[in-house]
């Protein structure tokens, strides 16, 4: 078929299950991706195009307008089909075999995309010294490190918001927790540069330990001259008796905690963890609450972070 | 319409029955071929894995088309779990047959193979095509305080833009041309001397790629002596555009309204309410630093 420059072929979108061969002139193509925002490219003679809307069935990747007054064969789905009839009926399986490859891949590509971003976005929320920060800007500032679109960086934000790191406006952003953001950046570094599991990641008797201490400082807690909360030892024994079915905190089920410094000896000691003396001889325990209190909030997080970001989108 | 030449000769596929345990295609196999099943099971075993199933083939599925069609490596085992009966579509078989096809059909087949080469081949790459302006927006990051580490620094970078070590490396090195970036010591750790500088420098690369205008660097002579008056004045000096263009006549500043509309377009100032303009500071300190490093920001700095 001839088209007249400035006639539009196809629409983004449409089912036309066609697979178009351009003979001459010059046709330009947009699509307007949901993850990569516009692209435009241009057909010549000897380009091809819809391949996918012919063998898939997909809908047209792009729309197509003629620049120049253009000659098109136009090979439709009754010619493919015609065709096929003569052909092994293992060349069909073939077919459909590349073309579920393309489509496995586009996904991947999608997901992958929006993985490997995210710690760009958490990298830029985290160092901005203001506490709203416009989308305008974040799309702007992740461009230099990802061609994620708009709406694939909104993707991510629903992501912290559902986290609760961050909240979203209309036209901005808010970062609620600025050093939980911290964190998570830096636990997702520490997992890509040392592969292997940050420090800032407990085990789970060290996260019921430190809720253990969470709970009774939020009770019997009083706060230091140096801002630590203390709490008496027994109390932490106690606590932990309760939350941790009848278990008995001994010095060795503390040292992790006490050698990360998440949990400090109080009255302070310069005397070694293994030569301490036993637990209930020790008086007081002391933490940083803010810290724990973010670090038990990582921990929630992290383990359903990777899940969310390939299956929440 | 365009169609196939079935003149030509055409080499059938073979049809094979297997035992379970035989192996029909292995990784080390020269000879590529896709081995469609139409009775049975087959296993695919992971060598890297001691063998274990990875996954399982249902009659209709088809594998090795990677294999044939892209030359792809193939990475695992495939061996028939139960008796089988597969088709053996090789290499001769292969070629005989896409022979045979319409032209527009080939060309529709190898269309959405490179296709999905290419996006999988997007998928391993660095996600940024200027490593330069990448790497000094994210320097621009850090304190001038903070004394980095070059190495950790090269490392998180090159994680989060996938960039390679090296082209990050060589990126890091212009910036330390160009005094951006400064080494420490014996140049294991480096400082950030001017953040803004490292903006100004980005988005310098970045209007040189997309050969847009950097306004910085296109100022006449009378646009610098503007900018250097208006870095002299308090930063909320507010007034409309006439009451602006007084004043700079005042300070015998000559401007038409021509270049009182450029100057809004270098945004020098912001519409604060109604038709009353306010100086932007951030934008003239922007063209300041600009113009005094311009030999570093084009890398003739000595």
């Amino acid at each position: 078929m001839n088209l007249e420059e400035g006639k539009i072929l196809c629409l983004q979108g449409d089912h036309s299950q066609s697979f178009y061969i351009v003979k001459k002139g010059l046709l330009s193509a947009t699509s307007k991706d949901e993850q990569n925002g516009i692209q435009i490219q241009n057909f010549g003679p000897g380009s091809t195009f819809g391949e996918l809307c012919l063998i898939a069935g997909e809908p047209m990747e792009y729309t197509v307008r003629a620049e120049q007054e253009s000659e098109i064969e136009i090979i439709p789905q009754s010619v493919l089909q015609d065709t096929m009839a003569r052909q092994p009926i293992w060349l069909k399986s073939i077919l459909a075999f590349l073309a579920q490859r393309n489509s496995i891949a586009q996904e991947n590509k999608r997901k992958s995309d929006l993985i490997t971003t995210f710690p760009s976005l958490l990298f830029i929320l985290s160092k901005f010294q203001n506490k709203q920060i416009y989308l305008k800007e974040i799309q702007r500032e992740l461009k230099n490190f990802s061609e994620l679109s708009t709406l694939g960086i909104y993707k991510l934000l629903i992501i912290l918001q559902d986290f609760k790191l961050v909240r979203l406006l209309s036209e901005s952003v808010t970062v609620e927790n600025k050093t939980l953001l911290k964190l998570l950046y830096e636990t997702l570094r520490h997992r890509a540069i040392y592969k292997s599991t940050s420090p800032n990641i407990l085990s789970l008797t060290d996260q019921a330990i430190l809720t253990s201490f969470v709970k009774a400082a939020c009770d019997k807690g009083k706060l230091q001259p140096d801002g630590l909360i203390a709490i008496n030892t027994e109390e932490l024994i106690e606590q932990t008796k309760k939350s941790m079915h009848g278990m008995s905190l001994t010095l060795r089920s503390l040292e992790t905690l006490l050698q990360k410094r998440l949990l400090l000896v109080s009255p302070q000691t310069t005397v070694k963890i293994s030569e301490l003396p036993g637990l209930e001889l020790i008086p007081k325990i002391s933490a940083d609450f803010d810290r724990l209190l973010n670090l038990l909030e990582l921990n929630r997080i992290y383990p359903l972070l990777d899940k969310k970001l390939i299956s929440g989108l | 319409m365009v169609t196939g030449n079935s003149q030509k000769r055409l080499i059938p596929p073979t049809q094979l029955r297997v035992k379970a345990g035989f192996v029909v295609s292995n990784p080390q196999d020269e000879d590529k071929k896709i081995i469609l099943l139409n009775e049975g099971e087959l296993v695919a075993l992971d060598p890297k894995a001691n063998n274990k199933i990875a996954f399982r083939i249902r009659p209709g599925n088809l594998v090795g088309v990677g294999a044939l069609l892209e030359r792809e490596p193939i990475r695992y085992i495939f061996q028939a779990a139960v008796d089988s009966t597969i088709t053996v579509i090789n290499d001769e078989c292969m070629e005989s047959e896409l022979k045979s096809l319409p032209v527009w059909l080939l060309a529709a087949i190898k269309a959405i193979s490179a296709k999905t080469r290419k996006i999988n081949e997007s998928i391993h790459a660095a996600k940024t095509d200027n490593p330069l302006a990448s790497l000094a927006s994210f320097c621009k990051f850090y304190s001038p305080k903070e004394l980095l580490q070059k190495q950790m620094l090269l490392q998180e970078f090159a994680w989060l833009t996938k960039t390679p070590l090296p082209t990050a490396n060589e990126a890091l090195k212009a910036l330390i041309r160009r005094k951006m970036v400064i080494p420490q010591g014996d140049g294991a750790t480096l400082t950030i001397p001017d953040k803004q500088l490292l903006e100004i420098f980005s988005d310098y690369l970045k209007a040189q790629k997309n050969d847009t205008p950097w306004y910085p660097f296109k100022l006449t002579i009378l646009q610098k002596r503007y900018l250097v008056w208006l870095s002299t004045l308090e930063p909320d000096t507010t007034k409309d555009g006439s009451a602006w263009i007084n004043l700079f006549k005042e300070h015998h500043l000559e401007i038409t309204v021509s270049d009182w509309l450029q100057m809004q377009q270098f945004e020098w100032f912001y519409e604060k309410e109604n038709l009353l303009f306010t100086l932007n500071t951030n934008k003239i300190n922007y063209y300041l630093t600009a113009l005094r490093y311009e030999s570093n920001i084009k890398g003739t700095v000595k």
